[in-house]
This record gives structure tokens, sequence and C-alpha cells, in this order.
């Protein structure tokens, strides 16, 4: 039988507010519950459960001594708790990483409270400068945060990376996070007159419009990764991979794949855009071939020697 | 009928506090509530070592003294306490905004490491970013604070790394260290070791003074490579140029012209990988220099433009 977990995690609990009220005698039941995320009962549990321990022989001289008196707690004779069980290698990560992000993030103040806090806890964990955290610092991200903030519209020029095309659009932005390396804009588009998330680095100018909008508020952003579901209408390719080229069928959605004779592969690809199917051409190079629609053939070809003017100057 | 948790706090007092490792017919004679019948009780005190090591409290296995082969438990003073932090609840705050700021994603909550520390000091923050974990990351980051060489699989090749700090950028984890074997600064991509990493003993290495990890990096796919390096001159015109000098830097613009486009220079020891980062740019962007790389850009577009005639 494994142990249950929950012993632990009370124990866990108990270890980490012990030393706490020790330290601040007095304190409020109210304060600590909220300060160790439990509630008053679950935390008058455990400072039941102290008068009870202590050190062999537990005659009362050995045990702790909890004292509570009108929703204020006292405890003493806990010397041995007297500090919190150390960080685990997690656990430290965890928090240097969470900080270390957050101080990266463009606006913050470096000598601030984070940062010395930060600063304590690297040296404690002995981490001082191995634990790096980037986030990027894209052009408009402070003035789409500060947009969002005061939930004024803005205008935007957006480099659509699937179509290679800049659009300007008005958006009412709902949140701006960072996600899988990247900072994304969560809005309301009044060109698609729908819920879009842009990627802020492909974001070329923000105008700010003087409107602003209602929002509901304390919103808390998705984390998803703009993944490409294909559409029933999206026109389909028909491509004849080399060997070396058939990480495609493991990289995008094929709707058919088959190995034929030889180690090649033939796969069904939807494609939303034709700037997708270029570059895709265009870097596989001669390890894939069109073999269906017709009209499709050309079209590695053709960005080929669009792009060759640029070298025949 | 003792609570669980009583008899866990009283164990890890009394492991706490003994002098000298404790058989564990002593730890059931003194900690009460341990039954009587030896299987009984062996079985019991299992549970309790493993729940305990399991929130990471250090129990260990010693020899009780120096004269015979009897050995005992207790909890080391030493590897138990976390050392003084001093926090002022203005720092202790700060930190609750972080962990409530930044999530990491699949790894633990950083809320719950902030309870050791503390605990929550004012309030909590909107969700602003997320992190990806990978299963690997502590044990390097462990081996970095003790300076333990690593061992592991990368890319099927055996590598022996002194490690120098860990780096998240562009959504993944790094592990930038001294390969023992290539005699060689070097990183590399934690979610692509395979399988464990073994540390060696701790004290092994001293990492160089004042390191800043993130020029270190080398993570542009055209720097993965063996080639003899070039410096690739890549012209991209404004409306990509923002972009791509976000991603490679601004110390890497070696023109900026007044319509907007930059000329970058790339130190390129993969010169296939470069050719896709340029033909990923479309019309956007040419190869400059030098003149061999862009007469292989020139080559594989004629045939690829000749291959469908």
């Amino acid at each position: 039988m494994s142990p249950r977990p929950l012993a632990g995690s009370r124990l866990r609990r108990v270890l980490a507010l012990v030393p706490w009220i020790a330290e601040h005698p007095g304190a409020a039941l109210a304060e600590i519950a909220a300060r160790f995320g439990v509630s008053e009962g679950e935390l008058e549990r455990d400072l039941e459960l102290l008068p009870l321990c202590g050190l062999p022989p537990y005659t009362p001289d050995r045990l702790i001594e909890v004292e509570i008196v009108d929703g204020h707690v006292w405890i003493r004779f806990a010397e041995y708790f007297d500090r919190p069980l150390r960080l685990s290698a997690d656990e430290g990560l965890a928090l240097l990483a969470a900080g270390r992000a957050l101080l990266a993030v463009p606006g913050s103040d470096e000598r601030g409270a984070l940062g010395t806090g930060l600063d304590k806890l690297a040296s404690a964990l002995g981490a001082s400068e191995g634990l790096t955290v980037e986030v990027g610092e894209p052009a408009y991200l402070e003035s789409l945060r500060r947009a969002a903030d005061e939930h004024e519209r803005v205008e935007i020029d957006y480099y659509s990376y699937g179509r290679d095309a800049t659009t300007t659009r008005e958006i009412d932005l709902r949140s701006v996070f960072h996600a899988f390396g990247h900072w994304y804009a969560a809005a309301y588009c009044h060109r698609a007159r729908d819920e879009r998330l842009f990627r802020v680095d492909r974001i070329r100018a923000v105008h700010p419009t003087g409107d602003h909008f209602d929002s509901a508020t304390g919103e808390e952003p998705i984390f998803e990764e703009s993944v490409y579901h294909p559409r029933a209408d999206d026109p389909r390719v028909t491509l004849e991979l080399d060997p070396e080229a058939t990480w495609v069928v493991e990289s995008y959605p094929s709707e058919q794949a088959e190995e034929l004779p030889g180690g090649s592969w033939r796969a069904v690809l939807a494609v939303s855009e034709r700037a997708w199917l270029e570059r895709l051409l265009l870097d596989l190079g001669p390890a894939a071939r069109v073999v269906a629609p017709a009209a499709l053939r050309r079209v590695g070809a053709a960005a080929a020697e669009r792009l060759l003017t640029r070298y025949r100057v | 009928m003792t609570d669980r948790l009583e008899r866990l706090t009283n164990l890890v007092a009394t492991l706490l506090d003994t002098r000298r490792p404790l058989t564990l017919e002593e730890i059931v004679e003194l900690v009460p509530g341990y039954p009587d019948d030896k299987v009984s009780y062996r079985r019991q005190f299992e549970r309790d070592k493993d729940t305990l090591r399991g929130i990471g409290i250090p129990v260990r296995l010693e020899a009780i003294d120096s004269f015979g082969p009897e050995q005992g438990y207790r909890i080391p003073p030493d590897e138990y306490y976390l050392p003084s932090l001093d926090l002022t609840p203005d720092e202790q705050a700060a930190l609750h905004v972080a962990v409530t700021a930044v999530r990491l994603e699949g790894g633990p909550a950083p809320t719950e490491a902030l309870l050791k520390i503390g605990g929550r000091e004012g309030e909590a923050a909107n969700a602003l970013a997320a992190l990806p974990t990978v299963p690997a990351l502590p044990a390097l980051f462990d081996a970095y604070r003790t300076r333990s060489t690593i061992a592991f699989t990368y890319r099927g090749a055996s590598r022996r790394v002194e490690p120098w700090g860990i780096l998240f950028r562009r959504g993944h984890w790094y592990v930038v260290g001294h390969d023992r074997d290539r005699g060689e600064q070097r990183s590399f991509r934690v979610d692509r070791i395979d399988g464990e990493v073994d540390a060696g003993s701790p004290g092994s290495f001293e990492p160089p003074a004042r390191l800043e990890l993130g020029t270190l990096l080398r993570d542009e796919p055209w720097r993965y490579g063996e080639e003899e390096a070039v410096e690739a001159r890549v012209l991209v015109d404004s409306s990509r140029s923002a972009a791509v000098v976000d991603q490679v830097g601004t110390a890497a613009v070696v023109e900026r012209r007044d319509d907007g486009s930059v000329v970058v220079e790339l130190p390129v020891t993969n010169t296939a990988a470069l050719r896709s980062f340029v033909l990923g740019l479309l019309d956007a962007a040419e190869i400059l220099g030098p003149p061999e790389l862009r007469a292989e850009m020139v080559d594989w577009l004629e045939s690829l433009a000749a291959d469908a005639q």
C-alpha cells in the first residue's frame, strides 16, 4: 500500500506554518489561513494536533505549546521547527523561473522588490547566475499592454505569416500574454468580427483611436497555441516526398499518407494559404513534387522564379 | 489510536533533534503510535519514511558509530533547514505576484514552494505568462547549483558537460556549459536530451565568473552545424525587418537603409538551415554575400524553377 498523499501534504503545510507563526507571535488565524491557502477550520485542526507533538519522553515540558486567544495564535517550545524545510530542486527552480520571467518582462524594475527578493533566494539556492529566462521584447508590447489595461481600442498593422501580407484592423484587446516562447494579444477584431489571437512580434504599428470599449473584467488569458485546423473547403494538395522530406508527414496534419516502394511517401495536405505551400516547396526543393491538383503543380517553380528576380538584377 | 500526522510530526522532530542515528527499534520505542509486532512496525515505518522523503525531507541511513556495523536513521539539520532568506514584506509580496503571474506548465506549482518561504503576502496577480517545463530540468538545475558534472545522451552521442546554467529562450530550455569531451563551450536543448541525466559528485568544477548565459547561447539553427564558419550577409525588406531583428538581435545589424530594410550579418555553420530561414521570408529577403553562398541560393532556386517545367 502506498503512503496516503493527504498525510504528506498536511505535514508539509504544518512544517511551513509552524516556523512562520513562531516568528510572528499573536498572528490572527484568518491571516495565517489566507497566507497558507487553507480554510480556518483546517488550520484549527492542524493547530489542535500540535500540542500532542514534541520530543520523547513527551512530558509537558517537551511538548509544543499552542495558545489561541480571541482568534490570535502563539506557538512556543518548537525550536526544532524554527526554520522551514529547505526548497527541493524543482521548488527552487519553479520560484526562481517564475520570478526571473516576470523580471524579464519589459517595463519591470530590476532594482525593485522582486529583483532584490530573487537575489536573496538565488544566493540561498547557490544559483546566483545560472538561471536566465528570456521572454523577448517585441516593439509594441508595452503600448499593447497599456491599451489592454485602459480598454482603449487600437488600430494595428498586422503581418499575417500564413498569407505573407500586411493588413490594418481595429482591435479591442482582451489580454496580452507570453506562451510557447512568444507574446500574443487576444482581442476582438472588428475586421474579422470575431475573437482573434495575434502574435505581438508580427504587429508592425499600433495607433490609438481614442475610443474605449466595454470589457468583462478579470478575464484570464487562455494559453493555447493557435494551431491550424483544416476547414472542409480548404484546397487539398497531393505531394510526393522523397525519404529525406518525410518529416512533413509527421509535422503537418496529412489526411492521407501512404509509403511508396523505395521509401518515398505520397501525402494529401490541406492548404489554407498559397504562401504556406510556397515556403514548404521552396524549403524542400527537389525532395518534393506536387502531384495534384494540376493548378498547383507549378507553385514551387513559380515562387522560385519570382525570388530569382531579386538575384538577377 | 494516534493520528498519522501526529506520528509523522513527532518522527520528524525526533530525527531532527537526535545527536546520533537512531535504530528502527529505538524509533518505534520513542515515537508513539507504532504497532508492537515487528513485521507491522517495520512496514509502518517504511511507509512513514517514504512519506517524509516524498515531501523532500532528507532521512539518512548512517552507521551509528565507527565501531560496529549497526545502522540508524536521522535527519541532518544542515540538510533539512532552509537558509534564512530575510525577505522583506515587499519582497515576499513581489514573489507572490510572480508565482501567480507566471505559470509553469507541467511542473510543480510555484505557489506551493512559496508557502515554505513565508506564504502569500499581498495580492495575487492575473496570469501573464506560461513557461513549459521539461522533466530533466530540476536535475540539471540541481547539478548546476551543486557544481556536479552531468552525463547524458544527445542526438545519439554521449556527452559529459559541466553545467554553467540553464536558460529559457523562444519557448525552449537550454543547458549551457563546458563539454568535457569536445573541450569547448556548448549548449543543448533540454527537450532533446535522450533519457536520464546522470549527475556526478558535487563540487567538481567552477563556472566562469560574471557569466552571462544569454550571450553564450547559440540557438539559431544556422549555427547548429559543423561546417566551416562563414559570415552571411542577408538583406531583409522593411516588411519583415523588425521581426528578423527581434529574432537575431540588434548586434547582428550591420546596416539600416532609409527604406526601412536592414542588412544582418550572421555566423553560419549550417548553410542548409540559413537557406531555410531566408526562403521562409519569401520575397522579403535575399542573401547578399559571400558570393559562394549567394551562388548556392541561386543554384537551389534555379533547379527548382527548372524542375517543374
